[in-house]
């Protein structure tokens, strides 16, 4: 059948207000859902209509996965706080700089305002085959398109190259590792916290993701220690 | 500019379109065609369903320029679109659709967005504001527009409406930047005419504009 | 993004233009402006209508392919799917009947708007129209095609190998056979061109195969040029295809109205589009109206709009309703045109002054499956003039390929020839131990400077060139001299560098229309015909119409935008065409008017018409003495009629330009004019630019520090437009120096860099914030404003002055290709030699 990239499909969409909606819209469609943060990853997946979602769950309306708060030893960041207000924020600003820099790399100021930090460590690989659509290993075929003599892959990995070469593109990601971040999700088993370098993976563990939330998680928050504040 | 009705129905789509109507549209002085109601539907894919609620388009009130409009959205729709074919305001532009260009930009609560890359029924509760929403109601224009005049700002002006919504919005953030501070403040506006030098001197004459009317 | 310091701005005094003029030279605010910052003006996906429908295009997936069998019938039975059209549904492309009567046949490989046989991996086959566009994507998905597939190639060295693929069936080149018995060439025809594996032997090398072309001139002794020359250099260099990108893409909406079609879209030339959808749509040019009262973006590939437009026609048509055709950014990138790359190579003799003795410049075009570009053999022509060797060979070769279709844009052959040749120059400046700026100063074009190619034995000249006082302006408003001398260039991993280049484009054409109205209540009406694309030309010319009548700019209206409101005949802007040919227009026209004032006067008051003048909105007596006020000649020549109210028209203009001044009769004192003003000569302008850049070492990146153009075009008309001109058309140059490219996978022909964050054009943060410009204001000789045309030429010297910057910055071992980034940077450095393909098209 033609292929056409463009006009978003339809879908239904959630609007719910807490976590605890959040998932249980998960657990009742599946994998018809879809998370969507600031959907700047999202909607080019969907407007390309490579993805096709029916339920479209979106995070902007819950409350607790906002804000930035101070916490025994760090502070903790919502997964839903936008880059600007990461950038902006006095006590980032102020102790943990690295990530405010980091952050304030990000694509535009549009996208910042409306980017999350938590969508953009788990945004997907910008590869321009997989993102073209090309039934690649990580779009769940069994070859590399960029990976071959003549495949175009000027800008993919040059470190770590596996079966697949897509690099991940998130330029807070290496400041939280830094960090000694850790990241905070709700799975349908209950709350998960992980170091930061553990959050992304490469091929060799999961050839079809960047990072390890499953269908039905959620990132919820990422806490930065004191470890590295400046004093 | 009319407000078009509510989208009607497959049945009510007239076979052809009738003279009046083109007559009514069509203005001798050449002008095109005013906006007027053509037609939206749900996805064929929720045809002959049991549609549940909400499925399709849903009517919702928008905060926009300061009005409340109320208009059917469907549910992946972008704020661009329902501006640009549903509210008949044009000034907001589609270059890409894919937050690259920002000729979109529109300002929600005083922030600037890509339109093209947020779905309407996000911005319930929200104040939108587009470029037809600056001038003021006597045609006055705003000082961040005067600005452009002033200067000769842009060329060809494609890219005009999303650079003035995101100075706009940062000047609220800086009332008072260098040159150098505006430019990275945009810097989510593309222009191809690569006009950013004579840009730049229009807006920070807007920007010099706005502190002046903020004075006296 | 880095937080660029500006180190130093060579801060150019603020320069008051137009001496002695009253208009001409000083700023003003356009009419367009209004509209423009309020969002009330229209572009073409702007306009709605009842009932409109809305089309979506299928793009072929296939490089090259036949269309076996549409299966569409599940897509025709959707609810709300109101029509297909594919190329069967096309009518037959017209002849061109040309002004003096001659007829140019309808080429059979003319691009068609859709396709059958698909001749690039995006090119739209058929369109389907729907009540939504939600509906019409379905309706696209719905549909399958059984394809053949065909032989395709992306790379023009490809096709030109022994035995290598064809990007058509019938061939690979364009040329212009010469028919038996006839006298000269004939039309162009695609025919097939294979070179020999010896000619292939350079590849190996890294240099630039130079097998047989088509296409070939030469003047002076090239072998006695490289026999005493103290120095020569051969040198390879690979330049972008880059898209026109164009903000606002070809989208087009179209009704039928009593037997007329009407169509808003994006354009160069209102005027001139007319025609062309008359051709298209194979009717009558009585039976179209074009409106497009605001164009987002040209730069050459909306010349006459684009062929896309009469996809919603047609559909109109079908459906008896309007069709709005949104094209979508990816579309844009197939069918929104581009700068053809070339494959350049030039050998180059110089004395040890740096004065070039010889040159030999080889260069193929990748131009895509459709018509053939015209920038081969405009490179050879401006590098020839610009750099005025002493002997001179220009071979080059037309290449098709199955990649999105190309045109001009902006400098077209210009930018790409003189980026190729502006590294040898700076190479041998180093060599030589000359400085950059004198090496550029003795080889720089002067007066009615020479030309290839020869035509009847003898070069051509230009009209004029100022472009030496241009670059000694130059160079001492950048200081560049200082930041020469300025030590250390290297701090840390930071090393800085500068860099100068010529550049220069065609600057005008003659022998167009213009017309105007004094109305009776003495206000004055232009008809512009020029598209209004942001140049600000469409009003700008006219300003030298009112300058010669002497009538306030508080009095004047410029009509443009719509062929129904009585438009003369316009140039195309492009070429940087418009500023010169349409003065001389607007000035042979206010002659007109004022010869008419004068014949009017002497008509009624006495005496005869060479005893009155034309001045503060009056005509009279010479010395004081009797007269009238222009609204009141205005009256009087309704009542005259004949030639002065427009029942009659000169004998020469354009019949485009009789039609208007037909439906214009009657309303006041009509004047229309064809400009038959003398020219000596083809006109150019020239610019010379100035760049510094920093960049770093250990990263690879670089930014431009700091950057001039400093410009001979003539008599300066609008000081802001032209400023708006000079520097964005040297950052549209500089795009292809920093990331500008395309990215074919060449196994399957398909474009992987369809997005702007692929391939950016310069963003703001690109680029200094405070670029200086400067021109000479010098009039032209060879026509009566003086101006000449500018979007152009300063392209090229954009590109090429950062080239030459990141030079001397880095070495001469580091690129042989543009754009060059940080990978190719930091690669080079290691390897102490560039490590990029050299040849390879679309990397």
């Amino acid at each position: 059948m033609a292929v056409i990239r463009d006009v978003m499909a339809a879908f239904e969409l959630y609007q719910p207000s807490s976590v605890a909606d959040a998932q249980k819209l998960l657990e009742q469609h599946g994998r018809d859902a879809w998370v969507l943060a600031g959907g700047l990853d999202s909607f080019d997946w969907l407007k390309d209509r490579i993805k096709k979602p029916k339920a479209v769950v979106d995070l902007s309306g819950i409350e607790e996965l906002r804000g930035v708060r101070t916490t025994a030893d760090g502070i903790e960041i919502g997964a839903m706080t936008t880059l600007t207000e990461v950038v902006n924020h006095p006590i980032i600003k102020q102790k943990y700089d690295l990530l405010a820099q980091s952050a304030e790399l990000v694509a535009s100021p549009q996208i910042r305002n409306q980017g999350t930090l938590g969508g953009n460590v788990s945004q997907d690989t910008r590869c321009w085959y997989y993102r073209g659509g090309w039934p690649c290993y990580r779009a769940g075929g069994n070859i590399c398109y960029a990976d071959t003599p003549e495949g175009r892959n000027r800008e993919h990995a040059i470190l770590h190259a596996d079966r697949c070469v897509a690099v991940n593109p998130s330029d807070s990601a290496p400041a939280l590792i830094a960090l000694d971040a850790k990241f905070v999700m709700r799975t349908p088993k209950g709350e998960r916290v992980v170091d930061a370098e553990d959050y992304f993976i490469g091929p060799d563990i999961d050839i079809t993701r960047l990072h390890i939330l499953q269908p039905g998680d959620l990132l919820t928050a990422i806490r930065i220690p004191s470890t590295w504040a400046a004093t | 500019m009319t407000e078009e009705a509510g989208p009607k129905t497959i049945e009510d789509v007239p076979k052809a379109v009738s003279r009046r109507n083109f007559i009514k549209g069509v203005i001798t002085s050449g002008v095109a065609v005013s906006s007027a109601s053509y037609l939206f539907r749900a996805s064929s894919l929720l045809q002959g369903q049991q549609l549940a609620a909400g499925v399709g388009e849903r009517l919702i009130t928008l905060n926009v320029n300061g009005q409340q409009r109320r208009v059917d959205v469907m549910k992946q729709e972008t704020l661009a679109w329902t501006l640009r074919y549903k509210l008949g305001l044009t000034g907001t532009k589609l270059g890409c659709d894919r937050a690259e260009c920002g000729s979109c930009t529109v300002l929600i609560d005083d922030i600037p967005y890509y339109s093209c890359s947020v779905l309407t029924h996000t911005v319930r509760g929200r104040k939108v504001m587009t470029i037809e929403g600056l001038a003021g109601a006597d045609g006055t224009l705003h000082p961040v527009q005067q600005g452009v005049v002033d200067e000769q700002g842009f060329q060809c002006a494609f890219c005009t409406s999303g650079f003035i919504m995101a100075t706009v919005g940062y000047l609220k953030t800086n009332p008072n930047p260098t040159r150098q501070e505006l430019a990275n403040g945009i810097s989510g506006n593309l222009c191809r005419c690569q006009d950013y030098d004579k840009i730049l001197t229009a807006l920070m004459r807007g920007a010099e504009n706005m502190r002046r009317a903020k004075l006296g | 993004m880095d937080n660029k310091k500006v180190v130093e701005t060579a801060k150019a005094t603020e320069r008051q233009y137009g001496a002695g003029y009253k208009l001409i030279g000083k700023n003003y605010q356009t009419p367009d402006l209004y509209a423009k910052v309020t969002g009330n003006a229209k572009f073409a996906e702007d306009f709605r209508a009842e009932g409109m429908l809305f089309c979506k295009l299928l793009l072929s997936p296939m490089p090259h392919a036949r269309v076996k069998r549409i299966h569409a019938d599940a897509a025709l039975r959707m609810p709300g799917v109101k029509a297909i059209l594919t190329a069967d549904d096309l009518p037959a492309p017209a002849d061109t009947l040309t002004d003096n009567g001659t007829v140019i046949k309808a080429s059979k490989w003319g691009e068609r708007g859709l396709t059958m046989e698909p001749l690039y991996q995006g090119e739209p086959i058929l369109a389907v129209a729907a009540v939504d566009e939600l509906t019409a994507a379905e309706a696209i998905e719905k549909i399958q095609i059984d394809f053949e597939p065909l032989p395709f190639v992306v790379d023009p060295l490809d096709t030109l190998r022994p035995g290598g693929p064809n990007p058509r069936t019938d061939g690979n080149v364009w040329t212009r056979p010469v028919a038996p018995g006839s006298q000269g060439p004939g039309a162009p025809a695609v025919t097939e061109l294979k070179w020999t594996k010896a000619d292939f032997a350079e590849e190996r090398h890294g240099r630039l195969p130079m097998g047989k072309t088509p296409d070939e001139w030469s003047f002076g002794d090239l072998d006695s040029g490289f026999k005493n020359a103290a120095l020569v250099l051969d040198e390879t260099f690979v330049t972008p295809d880059t898209s026109h990108q164009t903000l606002e893409t070809r989208s087009a909406m179209a009704y039928w109205q009593n037997g007329k079609v009407y169509i808003h879209t994006g354009t160069q030339s209102t005027a001139q589009t007319l025609p062309a959808i008359a051709r298209w749509l194979n009717i009558n040019p009585d039976k179209v109206v074009f409106i497009s009262e605001y164009t987002g973006g040209g730069f050459g590939s909306k010349i006459t709009g684009g062929v896309s437009m009469i996809i919603p026609a047609l559909l109109a048509k079908k459906t008896n309703a309007p069709v709005m055709m949104r094209i979508s950014r990816e579309e844009e990138t197939f069918i929104g045109r581009a700068r053809p790359g070339f494959q350049g190579r030039m050998k180059i003799g110089f004395s040890k002054e740096g004065r070039i003795t010889a040159l030999d410049m080889f260069v193929i075009c990748d131009n895509g499956p459709y018509d053939a570009v015209g920038d081969a053999p405009s490179s050879g022509r401006i590098v020839s003039l610009l750099y005025q060797p002493q002997a001179m060979r220009w071979r080059g070769v037309t290449v098709m390929t199955n990649t999105p279709p190309r045109s001009a844009q902006s400098s077209p052959g210009g930018l790409q020839g003189i980026v190729i040749i502006e590294p040898v120059i700076a190479k041998a400046a180093r060599k030589l131990g000359v400085d950059q700026v004198a090496i550029r100063r003795i080889n720089c074009p002067e007066g009615k400077a020479p030309f290839g190619p020869p035509v009847q034995g003898k070069l051509q000249h230009a009209t004029s060139a100022f472009l030496k006082e241009a670059l000694d302006r130059g160079a001492e408003q950048f200081k560049w001299s200082e930041r020469v001398a300025r030590t250390p260039k290297r701090r840390g991993t930071k090393v800085r560098g500068v860099g100068v280049s010529l550049s220069c484009y065609v600057g005008g054409t003659i022998g167009f229309d213009g017309l105007l109205v004094i109305k009776p209540d003495g206000r004055i009406t232009f008809q512009s015909g020029i598209g209004n694309l942001g140049t600000e030309s469409v009003i700008d010319v006219h300003r030298a119409g009112a300058e010669v009548l002497g009538v306030p700019w508080e009095k004047c209206d410029v009509t443009w935008g719509n062929t129904a409101k009585n438009l003369p005949f316009t140039c195309v802007s492009g070429g940087s065409q418009t500023t010169h040919a349409m003065t001389r227009a607007a000035y042979a026209t206010a002659m007109d008017a004022k010869k008419k004032l004068q014949e009017i006067a002497a008509k009624k008051l006495g005496g005869k018409p060479e005893h009155y003048e034309v001045a503060n909105e009056r005509v009279f007596r010479k010395g004081g003495g009797a007269g009238m006020t222009l609204a009141q000649a205005a009256k009087h020549a309704i009542e005259l009629g004949g030639v002065y109210d427009g029942h009659e028209a000169p004998a020469d203009v354009h019949k485009l330009t009789k039609a208007s001044v037909a439906a214009l009769a009657g309303q006041g004192l009509v004047a229309a004019a064809k400009d038959n003003y003398p020219r000596d000569g083809a006109t150019f302008s020239y610019v010379a630019s100035f760049a510094e850049v920093e960049v770093d070492v250990e990263t690879g990146k670089y930014y431009i520090v700091d950057f001039l153009a400093s410009g001979d075009v003539g008599t300066v008309i609008h000081p802001r437009a032209l400023g708006g001109q000079m520097l964005g058309r040297s950052t549209l140059g500089m795009g292809h120096a920093v990331g500008q490219k395309w990215v074919f996978d060449p196994h399957y022909g398909e474009m992987v860099s369809k997005r702007f964050h692929h391939s950016k054009p310069p963003t703001i943060l690109d680029v200094p914030v405070d670029m200086q410009w400067t021109a000479l204001d010098i009039p032209d000789p060879e026509t009566p404003v003086g101006a000449r045309g500018v979007g152009e030429p300063p392209v090229a010297g954009g590109c090429a002055s950062i080239l030459n910057a990141l030079s001397d910055a880095l070495g001469d071992e580091v690129f042989q290709r543009a754009p060059v980034n940080a990978d190719t940077i930091l690669t080079s450095l290691e390897a102490g030699r560039p490590l990029q393909h050299p040849l390879m098209a679309h990397i």
